[in-house]
């Protein structure tokens, strides 16, 4: 039987960053993914003469040389930031709710983005400066913890941090409206809330604000040839290190040692058995624990049906055949809602029928080069708050797809005057489906676990050492402490090939 | 930093809900339900349906079309759903070693999901010699994911398309057409059918009885004048009798179909997105 320190099953960001840091920690690794590609989401995929972008809007904390993010300090450290050809996002975001007649865009830079608040909101400026500084200090108060492991000593956190205690157990929402921020202000600002897919009164100020922060502070950046460029850079850091990665393969089950139930080996689908104490799971634990254990605890059991999965995923993506100035497309990258009151168009996001929120983004103003001259590409993103497309079947699949991705057509059309219907070349839809299928993910969710109050980022951090509850079994990417997202699932990667590198050796 | 915040009257108040963080989702966690986890999920299910992955299929009919071409007709382990115009790859062992292949689909997709599907394929290959000579039913085959782009995309196309068939590349246009009648899709077809002689022709009958106001069929030959048939070659003059307005043109045939219809073409100065290709599963194959 083939004997590893460590398999680390799927290569999406969070598998890929947890198995060099396992390699760089001197174990000997497998990693297997059951695509014949890296990345999971993290892909790109081509139609006709356009390359797609399979995910990636921008990536959060990567920032440049000179500002540089904790994602690319994270890069460094993996020896891969120098892989790969960078370029930055131009604006931050432009928002959109027609029917409040809000229609703002948003550049990056702290002073740039409170100047600008302030020329739509005036009077807004202390209270987004307030919220910038608290914001920081959010950042700073985690660095601290992460320096510490998690151990953070709660004198220190009190006399260094304090702002960040006070505020970590409130809502967005409750935070700004304590900074006596402008409601319209709060509505500009509020505009990222789809990204981490929890309504403002229900997610955490501390995770809310460390994303914008990082946004507007280190700007967006994204890998020029899609984001397929990080997951191959990962992998070939990955073989560099000596690393065994197998593609077209499947993990089945996690072998438990009859004694203490932890880990003990992997199944493969080819019926391989490989041998290993320690496993890094970059899938949901639902599946974990539904289907690729015998043995879980009643415990683990109850904790993981606790938990309640984040949005399900729908892109369009569009190749057309004029550019982005032609058509009219203006901005980079667009939130398109129905209300600014996120509590309400959460629950219009339930329904296939009543969602028609929006996250858009045209490649080309920030890389004019990324399709053919005379052309340009976009993708649509929303999110499905609950399990509607469960509801369709199989003879209604192709209807409902097209239902949707018309909706997102003409909205598009409508609230930003661009014209692109009739300029359609390449047209592809990815939904719940597709993504249940391409990553295997439980109803087709890309947000992992949803940062919901009570499971947000903060009580997620603080009960790291709690939650490892089967010897040799850790989680990375979206599910898990870091929750969703590019950085956090390359972050959580971090973490957990750390700890498992510190299992190893505990056990000599 | 000179800025405090608080929320409440006192700021250890606020501490004290920081501090409630954790045992708080510690008793969350601890109240989930005990029933064991989902083993799937019916989004998962659904995609099930729409990526079936390989599976057994058995040849449960062979139709004879023509001199050189047959359809096959299987049940398949899975029910199954896909796009008309797509195809998929067929393959069993011959001799010592699996072949596969891959062919546009002539069934409707309405009957996938009743486990059943039809390959129509010409004899001019390795395995189409095969399967024309020697399948028969009872056979098993394995069959793989419906792929392929060659579809109707309402988004985009024109609801007049305008399809050029060339041979057996009649298959996916079949689908196409059997799909409009039941209902499954909708936008106008209008299919320029070429082949040499009448005999060649195959799905005439089948085709015939579909015609309706969102079906037409003209039938193209080029070695016989027939009366109800056009005479010739596929090209600008009867592209121009069978259009107007707006058309989206999808061409499945041999290379040299479209070598020649691209060039007859270039008289409508038609977009790139108004040509759609089937390049995969007709055509000569000597291997
Ligand atoms: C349309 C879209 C847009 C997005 N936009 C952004 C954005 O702009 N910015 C941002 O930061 N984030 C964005 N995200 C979110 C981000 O893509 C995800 O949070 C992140 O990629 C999740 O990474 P992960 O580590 O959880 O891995 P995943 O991408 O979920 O990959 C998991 C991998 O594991 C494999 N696998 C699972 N089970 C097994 C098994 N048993 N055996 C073998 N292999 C297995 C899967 O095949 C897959 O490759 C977007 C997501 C989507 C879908």
């Amino acid at each position: 039987m083939k004997k590893y320190d460590a398999v680390v099953i799927g290569a999406g960001n969070g598998g890929l960053v947890a198995a060099i840091r396992l390699l760089q920690g001197g174990a000997k690794v497998l990693l297997v993914e059951k695509h014949n590609l890296p990345g999971g989401f993290a892909t790109s995929f081509r139609r006709g003469r356009f390359e797609f972008e399979a995910s990636l809007h921008e990536l959060n904390d990567f920032g440049t040389k000179d500002n540089a993010g904790d994602v690319r300090e994270l890069f460094d450290s993996l020896g891969v930031t120098d892989k790969i050809a960078w370029m930055q996002i131009p604006e931050a975001y432009r928002v959109i709710v027609r029917s409040e007649n809000l229609d703002a865009t948003m550049p990056f830079g702290v002073e740039e983005f409170i100047a600008k608040m302030e020329s739509y909101v005036p009077g807004s400026k202390e209270s987004v400066r307030k919220f910038f500084d608290l914001a920081e200090e959010v950042r700073l108060a985690q660095a601290y913890s992460s320096s510490v492991n998690g151990k953070t000593d709660s004198k220190v956190m009190v006399s260094q941090y304090g702002n960040f205690v006070r505020s970590g157990s409130y809502s967005v929402n409750e935070v700004l409206r304590t900074l006596k921020m402008p409601q319209k202000a709060i509505d500009i600002l509020s505009a990222y809330w789809c990204y981490l897919g929890a309504h403002l009164e229900d997610m955490s100020f501390v995770h809310y604000a460390s994303m914008v922060n990082r946004y507007i502070r280190r700007g967006a950046s994204m890998p020029k040839m899609r984001s397929h460029e990080i997951s191959l850079a990962l992998v070939s850091r990955i073989l560099e290190l000596g690393g065994d990665v197998l593609f077209n393969t499947e993990a089945t089950k996690i072998l438990q040692d009859e004694k203490d139930g932890g880990v003990s080996g992997v199944l493969l689908d080819d019926g391989t058995q490989i041998s290993a104490r320690h496993v890094v799971a970059n899938c949901a634990p639902h599946l974990v624990y539904g289907k690729m254990m015998a043995r879980v605890p009643e415990n683990v059991i109850r904790a993981t049906n606790a938990r309640k999965f984040a949005g399900r995923g729908f892109t369009m993506f569009l190749g057309l055949n004029r550019t982005a100035d032609e058509l009219g497309i203006e901005n980079h990258n667009y939130f398109i809602y129905d209300t600014s009151d996120s509590v309400k168009q959460y629950e219009n996001m339930r329904t296939i029928k009543d969602n028609s929120v929006q996250a858009t983004v045209c490649l080309n103003r920030a890389d004019p080069d990324c399709s053919p001259k005379g052309t340009c590409m976009m993708y649509f993103t929303t999110l499905y708050m609950s399990d509607d497309w469960g509801n369709v079947k199989a003879q209604d699949y192709f209807k409902t797809k097209d239902y949707v991705a018309n909706k997102m057509i003409e909205r598009f059309e409508r609230d930003t005057g661009a014209k692109i219907k009739d300029s359609i070349e390449e047209i592809s839809v990815a939904t719940p489906m597709t993504y249940a299928r391409y990553c295997g993910h439980p109803e087709g969710v890309i947000y992992g676990y949803e940062s919901q109050y009570w499971d947000g980022l903060m009580p997620r951090l603080l009960m790291m050492g709690e939650d490892y509850t089967i010897r040799g079994l850790r989680f990375a990417g979206g599910y898990s402490m870091r929750l969703s997202g590019y950085s956090s699932a390359y972050f959580s990667g971090d973490i957990s090939g750390r700890q498992t590198v510190g299992d190893i050796k505990r056990e000599g | 930093m000179a800025y405090k915040f608080k929320k409440q009257i006192f700021g250890f108040m606020d501490l004290l809900r920081f501090k409630k963080l954790v045992p708080n989702r510690r008793e969350k966690l601890a109240a989930g339900s005990a029933k064991s986890l989902p083993v799937t999920y019916r989004v998962n299910e659904t995609a099930k349906i729409l990526h079936p992955g390989f599976q057994r299929a058995k040849l449960v009919e062979v139709i004879l079309n023509t001199s050189d071409t047959k359809t096959y007709i299987f049940a398949c382990e899975r029910p199954f759903y896909f796009r008309a115009g797509q195809y998929l790859t067929l393959g069993c062992k011959v001799g010592n070693s699996y072949v596969s292949r891959p062919y546009a689909i002539s069934s409707a997709p309405k009957a996938a999901l009743e486990r059943k599907v039809a390959l129509t394929v010409k004899k001019c290959g390795f395995f189409s010699g095969y399967l024309f000579d020697h399948a028969k039913t009872g056979d098993e085959f394995t069959i793989g994911d419906p792929s392929g782009e060659f579809c109707f995309e309402p988004l985009k196309d024109s609801k007049n398309v305008l399809a050029l068939a060339g041979g057996s590349g009649i298959t996916p246009f079949y689908s196409m057409a059997q799909s409009i009648a039941d209902g499954t899709s909708d936008f106008s077809l209008t299919i320029l059918y070429g082949a040499k002689t009448e005999e060649d022709l195959i799905f005439k009958a089948e085709l015939d009885a579909l015609v309706s106001d969102k079906i037409k069929v003209v039938y193209v030959l080029s070695n016989e004048e027939k009366e109800g048939y056009e005479h010739g070659f596929i090209g600008e003059e009867l592209i121009r009798k069978y259009t107007s307005g707006d058309f989206t043109v999808m061409m499945c045939g041999p290379q040299a179909m479209y070598a020649f219809a691209d060039k007859e073409l270039k008289a409508f100065n038609l977009p790139l997105r108004r040509i759609k290709k089937e390049a995969n599963c007709v055509g000569v194959r000597d291997v």
